[in-house]
């Protein structure tokens, strides 16, 4: 890609990005897609299913966007949630690795809380986190993956309400009312979630 | 298992703390992501030549960016919360009163009723603007979006919804001609979906849910959630600063979209509309950005907050009250849009009609 005098608007925010990939030279466009949206899309699935399969499943969002390009409707919603959205569908076929990975990281809790004894006040907090993150995961695995979807793509991926519900075709209203719901309950049961629970 | 990490309930904090705690480790190997650029790039048919390097520092300056904002925002945020706990009228406040007494006033005018067996016809015309990147050209144009919901008189029977892509475009940054010579094609397949359900409620099934069952909102208003929101200004701003609470790039400007997207509905009853007008009149920062603004030739007064480069306007026709949409401009401008552009506009228009699918004439 060469940097000319008029550029494509990279100063864009992600919540109004809503290019036309109509355009007669899609790698141009596709370029800045990944140089802008790659990396934290990696992050938020490497959060999900590991590291490995994250750097697969971003290859083919964006193959898959390449080829899609013309269902992209700018009208309709931001790129970030139509890629977010091309990648949750993808990560469904691996839904099964990350319930697997969250019970294995779950059952990790017991290493975590048992190291804290002695230590100064900044240990024992990360140490308290990790117990806590460790609970987390042991309740996240027992959430509906459309549950599941809602809370990632807002925590870990920072999309808003709007966009969530873009990336996962349903209304706005749905994503805070679910958002709501799923928090509640996490709140409630992931402090009482037994480690190592199959 | 030590038992001070065993609580009986999280709070919100906890819950963060652990969310983001956990798989917060994760690294992204630059050599793997780059040869996937390099995959993606051969096959939209370009030249992957140039390195990824340029694109790490994009990608790198937009979290950092982001993260700072984010930052900013939560101190405004808290030290607004602090001070906003008694609401203080606005520079606007007067004048939003006026409009709500005209609105209770005129209450025969500004709502029509709907006899039994018609509908409430609601048309909202969205406009957004998209940009074409070229090589070493750009086109940025506003497309635009028609929502049509059909509201029949007793909401329990069935309403229907149609969401149109017209092709009209309006252009910002250069010329559908020179768009089109310079290769840019426009022929996106037509979608129009349809959709019917009681209650309006169109998405019971996908959800799993028995019909009429969706949970009103501000976002997706239902009589229910539009009769117990309070009519008291001050206990409206107050629920208003909750449900917005965390969320939107500015808490001020939030109370704006949320008002907005209530309104935006076609739904609200004369008498909630008044009392979100007055509450408007409590919200910092609210001013008239223009006194005859133009929305799809509709004339009236705009009222906006600026935020993160981006004023948000709502349009109220100053002789009824009536809401008559929103509009957003950029006050910083992108490449071949200048500041002062209209970004994204919606108008909305209301009538009665006989049938189902009916178009009100003109």
């Amino acid at each position: 890609m060469t940097m000319t005098e008029r550029q494509p608007p990279d100063d864009v925010p992600a919540h109004r990005d809503r290019p036309h990939l109509g355009g007669p030279e899609p790698a141009v466009e596709f370029g800045r897609l990944f140089d802008t949206y790659a990396r934290p899309l990696h992050r938020y699935l490497a959060r999900r299913v590991g590291q490995d399969a994250a750097h697969d499943l971003v290859s083919e969002t964006f193959l898959v966007a390449l080829n899609q390009r013309h269902d992209y409707d700018p009208r309709r919603g931001v790129v970030r949630s139509w890629l977010y959205g091309i990648a949750t569908n993808l990560l469904r076929r691996r839904a099964r690795d990350e319930v697997r990975g969250l019970r294995a990281a779950a059952r990790s809790a017991g290493h975590a809380a048992g190291q804290d004894s002695g230590h100064d006040n900044a240990v024992a907090a990360r140490v308290d986190a990790a117990a806590m993150a460790a609970r987390l995961a042991g309740a996240l695995a027992g959430l509906s993956e459309g549950d599941r979807d809602v809370l990632l793509l807002t925590s870990w991926a920072g999309l808003d309400s709007n966009e969530v519900a873009d990336a996962l075709g349903i209304p706005v209203g749905t994503v805070r009312s679910r958002l709501h719901r799923v928090r509640r309950s996490l709140r409630a049961t992931a402090p009482r979630e037994e480690t190592g629970d199959e | 298992m030590s038992d001070d990490t065993v609580r009986e309930i999280w709070s919100d904090d906890d819950l963060d703390l652990a969310l983001r705690t956990l798989r917060s480790d994760v690294d992204t190997d630059t050599a793997v992501l780059a040869r996937s650029r390099t995959e993606l790039i051969t096959a939209a048919g370009g030249t992957p030549a140039e390195p990824a390097a340029p694109g790490r520092n994009r990608s790198r300056r937009w979290p950092w960016l982001a993260a700072a904002c984010a930052t900013a925002v939560a101190l405004v945020a808290s030290l607004l919360l602090v001070r906003l706990d008694q609401p203080e009228p606005n520079a606007v406040a007067a004048d939003l009163n006026v409009v709500a007494d005209l609105v209770v006033d005129r209450v025969a005018v500004s709502d029509e009723p709907v006899p039994a067996g018609r509908y409430r016809y609601i048309a909202t015309h969205a406009w957004w603007m998209s940009t074409a990147v070229l090589p070493h050209d750009s086109f940025s144009y506003l497309e635009e979006r028609v929502i049509e919901t059909w509201v029949p008189a007793d909401e329990r029977q069935e309403w229907l919804r149609r969401d149109t892509v017209t092709g009209e475009r309006k252009w910002i940054d250069g010329t559908e001609e020179e768009a089109k010579a310079a290769g840019v094609s426009f022929d996106r397949p037509p979608k129009a979906p349809e959709l019917r359900a009681p209650c309006g409620d169109f998405h019971a099934e996908n959800d799993g849910r028995a019909p009429c069952t969706q949970e009103g909102g501000w976002q997706e208003p239902d009589a229910e959630f539009m009769a117990e929101l309070p009519r008291d200004q001050e206990e409206l701003y107050h629920r208003l600063r909750d449900d917005t609470d965390g969320r939107g790039p500015d808490p001020d400007l939030e109370m704006l979209v949320y008002v907005a997207d209530l309104l935006r509905s076609g739904l609200v009853p004369a008498d909630l509309r008044a009392a979100l007008y007055r509450t408007l009149g409590l919200v910092p920062g609210l001013e008239v950005t223009e006194k005859v603004a133009n929305l799809d030739g509709h004339e009236g007064v705009a009222y906006g907050i600026s935020a993160a480069g981006v004023r948000h306007d709502i349009i109220i026709d100053p002789a009824t009250g009536r809401f008559l949409g929103e509009r957003e401009i950029t006050e910083e401008g992108y490449q071949g849009v200048p500041a002062g552009t209209v970004v994204s506009y919606t108008s909305v228009t209301t009538a009665v009609v006989e049938d189902l699918g009916d178009v009100p004439a003109g």
